[in-house]
């Protein structure tokens, strides 16, 4: 148990290291920040300073190096666009981000699990395959196209809901919609397969040839058993819906970390990219390693 | 352990498998595989059966709309785009860049990927431990982030973008094929082949490689329909395929913005993507279906 | 090792202001109320009507000397103010100053301020100040990047006395009051000594029509109508400029009334807007020029020769581009400037649309058909339509017979490319914009068309001499004229091919009554009216 919990974390710091290898040198590649952050009216002695005053002109190894020192100690740099500590620019778009990935989750949960669990129960029924279809559907349109035509329909067309921007709760639906149809597949699917699994095991035959009533056996049984992958899939699906977030947050203006990075990435914004993606990553590597934690705590084998 | 890796691993491929593992066999298995090979058909086919070149602008019919509409014309069956080129056949070029990029990144990172998780989980030890570690750093980038840093970094051009899926994809395969070739590895086949003295490198490709294979390629035919998505998504970002190329990424998110003007450039490519996407998610769960009907996998 | 113990650079690389760690809010949102000035005067703004605008870009700075590029001015033309500025017509017009007086010689100029400019503050504005706003914007510490253009200029700043200045020009400048409005904010010596080094990017006080509140990046710019301006009190009370990128959310701001006016309408969502009975699609020409520059630099050298050049020129229908790819949203143009900038009212013969004489010129000079022209384009990007713009010009290249080999690169790599020190020999032609914040055309001239000038890939020492006469001029009928003969040279070189200049588009809803300056790119609001 002990040591297997040790060798995790150890594991999890060494691709912390080499995630930060990683980032940097994306960063870089994106090319030079210069004529993005200069004017055209600058002279060549502006640009210079510049470069100099963010290291940009120093070999590449040691500005890694300045750069992991720097993190160490706290400091993820200064974005080069708004002159601003770039993990504060982080910090404020996190918030907005997480939520929207929360809601979503939470929205996907509430029609996906008893999608799933009605799919499995009707094996091959005209609803199993509808459910088929709206998962198939959830997987096949891309986000920008479903979020796009929720904006026309009810927003335009018909103006129920604001069509972009934080703020109020009608800024959340139309956003948490668009992210929770494409989430809500993977939650039907998933809860689908661990029902019918759950249905199938012996225990459940046992609890059937005893003539246990079937709405028991799927509230108290089945369910329960399904329940566990369920639940850990879902917080690796938060970390993916923290990348999906990227375009639905483009489509409704929202101020998240998805557009922040976008828009960092576009500008050559390094401090920026550099920290939004550390944190983005940072945050999916603890709920794996909570959930393979979690595991070796319920699962005793795992750790053999 | 097994069981921890193939959490870790759920991205969205093994999650399907574990789906249909348990509900059995698929439907429409032949309509979708007929979609497919109607796609790869236009995909190969090409020039040679689109009526226009998919790049060529015609200004004198600028928008035009499909051909039962007014002031469409049987000449332009499906409409034209901004430029005045047909949007038939821009989706028959779409398709072949579509799926060639999707294709060609799947097999390239397919084959990079089982490469270096045949090594990693055969092998084990110091190499297993540094391959693994470089994947879990590949696999905590959010991939589309990823694959836009990448695109600013390498630029636009049909290279680049399948360049870009290749790194941002074959940690998945890695990750998934070490995880089987640890499981089979243990099975008495691969035990006994050991004692028997064949080479380690030998085994691996001989015995476990070949029972790997069939959720590899499964894998493979599912990830096609995730990149078809990944570079419709890219392009609405600005740094997916660009013009002159074509595809139906491209043209989604280009005609976009002549939603309410001209719906037919939103349409045919989004009823495109879609068909395509779905098809081949569902030609991977029949073929998954049809070589492990024992539900192994 | 020099890392470990370079402790100087590594407090370099942090910035060359000390930044803290603040908290999160503090450091993200600038507010003018936390430092009182904006309380008291907010009574005032009460009882008109708020005004909420959505724009595409947010701004990079709230400092007057560290504007980054033309978008920023979407907050300074609103809070800012130069001596002189530009009126609702674009015509040159007293702003802080109420009259100037130049000496014979064009070095000396004389300013008399108004008695009733007022900084946002209350203060009046002094001499002091319009010194004091020199001084600070050539400051070595102060970094501004565009001080080249006219402060550097400026060998001193007299006070004569309470309302009168004398500024002495080192070199003869003619785009001087011109730049006046656009170059050199007006800012108070009083608020700038008591709140520091970041008083402007934290509470920016100028002179403006309209007051800063409040600003949170990425997100939303507040402001207040400043009711104490010297004449252009606005009729609208607070106004919020949310931040929405996306073309068609931004759009839909309008449509669902969440905003009242939306900035930077790509021409093809406009069209359509144009039979919607409850908005209405506001536009104004500007002095953005869009063209494809020729590589001349020698790279490929059958482009050095300019009759190549101007065959290219020949070869391209833009009449046809500007009313299909730019659904008729700008006004084509044959020479690299708009009509309404200084000088560019010269008339000469337009190249037109004659492909059998640009395939015939090209055939005798040489040119080599078979070999494609490698053409780069902005991908995605800040210019509407930018590629199909460029992919209407190869269609018309190709009609002649040229083969072209199309790159489209993301604004960031397409910038490194156009704007790169060194000019890609590989790059044949690239799709290009120009803007001048002004009429007057120096800024564009010397930075694309001058001999090593960061958007130039032309060079002529016979247009570089002129170019370094351009400005050294007192009278004005003798430097238009000298603009002419400029112009008609460049028409003649052909060093890029011009296509046309864009207009603004705005979309409004009915209850708002406005006419946006012509000829700048950014909106002054000062002038809008809504009613209810």
């Amino acid at each position: 148990m002990g040591p297997f919990i040790l060798k995790r974390i150890g594991q999890t710091l060494i691709t912390l290291l080499l995630l930060t290898i990683l980032i940097f040198t994306l960063a870089r590649l994106t090319g030079d920040p210069t004529p993005l952050v200069m004017p055209s009216e600058a002279t060549d002695a502006d640009r210079t300073f510049f470069r100099e005053q963010y290291g940009l002109d120093r070999p590449l190894h040691e500005q890694y190096l300045v750069f992991l020192r720097n993190i160490l100690s706290g400091d993820f740099g200064v974005s080069f666009r708004y002159r601003e500590p770039a993990m504060n620019l982080v910090l404020a778009a996190i918030g907005p981000t997480l939520q929207l990935a929360g809601l979503s989750m939470l929205l996907a949960i509430i029609i996906g699990v008893p999608l799933g669990i009605a799919a499995a129960l009707r094996q091959g029924s005209w609803f199993a395959a509808i459910v088929r279809g709206y998962a198939g559907l959830g997987q096949a349109m891309p986000s920008f196209w479903v979020g796009l035509m929720l904006i026309m329909l009810l927003s335009i067309t018909l103006p129920i809901f604001p069509s972009s921007g934080y703020g109020g709760v009608a800024n959340f639906v139309l956003p948490c919609v668009t992210l929770a149809f494409f989430a809500s597949a993977s939650v039907t699917l998933l809860t689908w397969a661990n029902m019918t699994e759950a249905m199938r095991s012996d225990f459940v035959q046992m609890e059937r040839v005893l003539g246990i009533p079937n709405r028991l056996i799927v509230l108290k049984h089945a369910l329960r058993n399904a329940s566990l992958p369920i639940v850990t899939y879902l917080g690796l699906q938060f970390g993916l819906l923290l990348g999906g977030a990227v375009v639905t947050e483009r489509v409704f203006a929202w101020p998240g970390v998805g557009q922040l990075v976008v828009e960092a990435i576009l500008n050559r914004d390094f401090p920026v990219v550099q920290a939004s993606v550390l944190l983005t990553a940072v945050l999916f590597m603890t709920v794996n390693l909570c959930v393979d934690l979690l595991y070796a705590v319920l699962d005793p084998r795992v750790s053999a | 352990m097994t069981r921890v890796a193939a959490l870790n691993a759920s991205s969205w491929w093994s999650l399907r498998l574990r789906w249909r593992r348990r509900t059995g066999r698929p439907r429409l298995p032949v309509l979708s595989m007929a979609l497919c090979i109607l796609l790869i058909f236009a995909a190969v086919a090409g020039g040679a059966i689109a009526p226009f070149a998919p790049d060529e602008p015609d200004f004198t019919a600028i928008l035009a709309p499909p051909f039962w509409m007014e002031g469409g014309s049987t000449m332009h069956l499906l409409g034209t785009d901004q430029l005045g080129r047909d949007m038939l056949s821009r989706l028959i070029g779409g398709a072949r860049v579509s799926l060639l990029t999707a294709g060609a990144a799947v097999l390239v990172a397919g084959t990079i990927g089982v490469a270096l998780g045949l090594i990693a989980g055969y092998l084990g030890g110091l190499v297993e431990a540094a391959i693994m570690r470089v994947v879990d750093a590949f696999l905590a980038l959010p991939f589309i982030l990823m694959a836009l840093a990448f695109v600013s970094a390498l630029g636009t051009g049909i290279g680049n973008i399948i360049l870009v899926m290749i790194l941002t994809n074959w940690a998945r395969y890695a990750r998934l094929v070490r995880s089987e070739v640890v499981s089979i590895k243990k099975r008495d086949f691969v035990l006994l082949a050991r004692v028997a003295g064949v080479r380690p490198m030998a085994i691996a490709l001989r015995h476990v490689l070949p029972n790997a294979m069939t959720s590899i390629l499964v894998l493979a035919v599912l990830d096609i329909g995730r990149a078809i998505i990944l570079e419709s998504s890219l392009s609405f970002l600005g740094l997916g395929i660009q013009p002159p190329d074509v595809s139906w990424g491209l043209a989604l998110a280009e005609g976009r913005t002549y939603m309410s003007v001209a719906w037919w450039l939103t349409v045919w490519p989004g009823v495109a993507i879609v068909l395509g996407v779905m098809s081949f998610n569902l030609v991977g769960d029949w073929l998954r279906a049809s070589f492990d009907p024992r539900g192994v996998l | 090792m020099t890392l470990a113990t370079d402790n100087g650079s590594h407090q370099a690389f942090l910035g060359h202001q000390p930044i803290g760690r603040r908290a999160v809010a503090g450091g993200l949102i600038a507010t003018a109320l936390a430092s009182g000035l904006g309380g008291a005067k907010t009574a005032a703004a009460q009882g008109k009507p708020p005004l909420v605008v959505a724009a595409g870009t947010d701004i990079i700075t709230l400092d007057p000397c560290r504007i980054a590029g033309g978008n920023d001015y979407l907050f300074f033309a609103n809070v800012f103010e130069g001596l002189y500025s530009h009126d609702e017509n674009g015509r040159l017009a007293p702003a802080v100053a109420e009259s100037h007086t130049v000496s014979p010689d064009g070095l000396k100029y004389e300013f008399v301020l108004r008695s009733n400019a007022r900084f946002h503050n209350g203060d009046r504005v002094t001499a002091e100040d319009v010194r004091f706003s020199w001084q600070r914007a050539i400051a070595p510490e102060t970094r501004n990047p565009r001080a080249s253009v006219l402060v550097a200029n400026i060998a001193d700043v007299e006070v004569l006395g309470e309302r009168r200045c004398r500024v002495l020009l080192k070199a003869r400048d003619a785009s001087f009051m011109e730049n006046l409005g656009e170059y050199w904010y007006i800012i108070s010596k009083r608020h700038a000594e008591s709140a520091g080094e970041a008083a402007f990017e934290r509470q920016p006080i100028g002179t403006g029509p309209f007051a800063f509140v409040e600003r949170r990046i990425r997100s939303h710019i507040k402001l207040r109508s400043f009711d104490e301006h010297w004449g252009r009190v606005p009729q609208v009370g607070e106004v919020t400029i949310k931040i929405i990128p996306d073309d068609q959310s931004r759009l839909a701001q309008v449509q669902t009334g969440e905003s009242d006016l939306v900035i930077n309408i790509p021409p093809v969502l406009a069209a359509p807007l144009q039979r919607m009975p409850d908005l209405k699609v506001i536009r104004a020409p500007s002095f953005q020029n869009i063209y494809v520059a020729i590589n001349a630099l020698g790279g490929n050298p059958i482009l050095a020769k300019s009759e190549v050049r101007r065959a290219l020129n020949m070869a391209i229908d833009k009449n046809i581009l500007l009313r299909t790819v730019m659904l008729g949203f700008g006004t084509a143009q044959d020479l690299p400037c708009s009509p309404g900038l200084l000088g560019c009212d010269v008339s000469v013969q337009p190249y037109g649309f004659q492909p059998d004489k640009a395939r015939e010129i090209l055939s005798k000079a040489g040119f080599e058909f078979n070999k494609p022209l490698r053409m780069v384009g902005q991908g995605s990007g800040r210019v509407p339509q930018a590629r199909e713009t460029l992919q209407g010009v190869a269609t018309f290249l190709n009609r002649i017979g040229i083969k072209t080999e199309i790159t489209m690169l993301d604004y960031g790599a397409w910038i490194a490319v156009y704007g790169g020190k060194e000019k890609d020999p590989a790059v044949d032609l690239i799709f290009a914009n120009f803007t001048d914040y002004n009429s007057d055309p120096s800024g564009r001239l010397l930075r694309s068309m001058r001999t090593g000038a960061s958007y130039s890939w032309y060079s002529n020492p016979e247009v570089d001499a002129l170019l370094a006469k351009m400005n050294d001029f007192s009278s004005p009928e003798e430097r238009a004229s000298f603009l002419h003969r400029l112009f008609a040279k460049l028409h003649e070189e052909a060093p890029l091919i011009p296509l046309w200049s864009t207009d603004s588009i705005y979309a409004a809803s009915r209850t708002i009554k406005w006419k946006p300056t012509p000829n700048v790119s950014w909106p002054v609001l000062w002038n809008v009216e809504k009613a209810g």
